[in-house]
């Protein structure tokens, strides 16, 4: 297996801004996505948010690694996921967990900028 | 199968008909509410001698054999999005990719683990044929393996989420649900040791992306 699970993090304030540096959240990197978001998270801060502006494919193996971060996350952390495409969008729609999860319909870099 | 190196879909032959396509409208079990009969639209060539991902023609027919494992799966996808966008939309594809990544991950897990090498068990790999037709994109996909149990094909709903707070959330279960929800003509049949699932992505889905 050994397949890698590129995240890039930064640290702004008590934001921690965790960008997913792949193009499919599926079955092949589901669990190293997990553990590689248990390693990044504890650089700190307190809102994670996790821009998954640049995955347009997720299935069900990526739906559960989401929702697997979320409940690992301790109760005053809150997950924040933005840059949602229209292929992931569809599969918290279906399963209903857009409204589980927070979503924040600006982008990474549009919230990093400031804009309103 | 002769002459096929065991990469036909063994199905039941009927005289004039390839064997790879020789569904037999009989056999087959039909999962949801449509009376219509999918298989008629589906007619891949014969599959080349590598068995890989290969057009028909300019037409969007797809052939594939792959071995069930999550990177085989990823890549087959890819080429199946490829292949589809430019005679599909994007929504469709999406909807495709979707439905046959739950299938195929499914045959991943639930499937022969043998399959999974597909060095040690070229006779075991999975067999993916998906073609345009009027309405949308029609699949077959089958695998060797166990039967697929009766409650997967049972209309299912969404799993339990629990009593609203966070621990109690599924992290799985979903795969046959999004299939139901997504795939239309939903054909199943098992023929000797083989799976076989018949459907249609259809082109105006009720349920689009965002």
């Amino acid at each position: 297996m050994g397949r890698m699970m590129k995240l890039r993090a930064d640290l702004k304030d008590d934001v921690l801004a965790v960008r997913v540096e792949d193009e499919r959240l599926d079955a092949a990197v589901a669990t190293p996505f997990k553990d590689e978001m248990r390693r990044v998270m504890e650089i700190g801060g307190r809102t994670v948010l996790l821009d998954l502006g640049q995955v347009d494919f997720m299935d069900s193996s990526g739906l559960g690694a989401l929702i697997a971060v979320l409940k690992s996350m301790p109760g005053q952390r809150p997950l924040v996921l933005t840059g949602l495409q229209p292929n992931v969008k569809r599969v918290l729609r279906l399963t209903r967990m857009d409204s589980v999860f927070t979503i924040e319909p600006a982008s990474l870099a549009d919230l990093q900028a400031g804009a309103a | 199968m002769p002459g096929a190196r065991g990469r036909t879909i063994a199905l039941p032959q009927r005289s004039g008909v390839h064997p790879g396509v020789a569904l037999s409208q009989a056999a087959l079990t039909e999962i949801g509410p449509s009376r219509d009969r999918p298989a008629a639209a589906i007619a891949p060539k014969a599959m080349p001698p590598g068995g890989m991902a290969v057009a028909a023609d300019a037409s969007a027919h797809f052939c594939t054999c792959l071995a069930p494992n999550p990177f085989e799966i990823r890549r087959t996808l890819l080429q199946i999005r490829k292949q589809f966008v430019p005679l599909s939309d994007d929504d469709t594809v999406g909807r495709l990719e979707l439905v046959l990544a739950e299938i195929l991950n499914n045959i991943a897990e639930h499937g022969d683990p043998l399959a999974q090498n597909d060095r040690r068990a070229p006779h075991r790999k999975v067999h993916l044929s998906a073609a345009t037709a009027t309405g949308g994109i029609y699949c077959i996909v089958s695998d060797v393996g166990e039967e697929v149990p009766s409650h997967c094909l049972a209309p299912r709903p969404l799993p339990q989420q629990g009593g609203g707070a966070a621990v109690d959330l599924p992290e799985g279960g979903f795969g046959w649900f999004i299939i139901q929800l997504m795939a239309r003509k939903l054909f199943y049949c098992r023929d000797g040791r083989r799976n076989i699932l018949a459907f249609l992505i259809p082109q105006d889905s009720p349920i689009a992306a965002a």
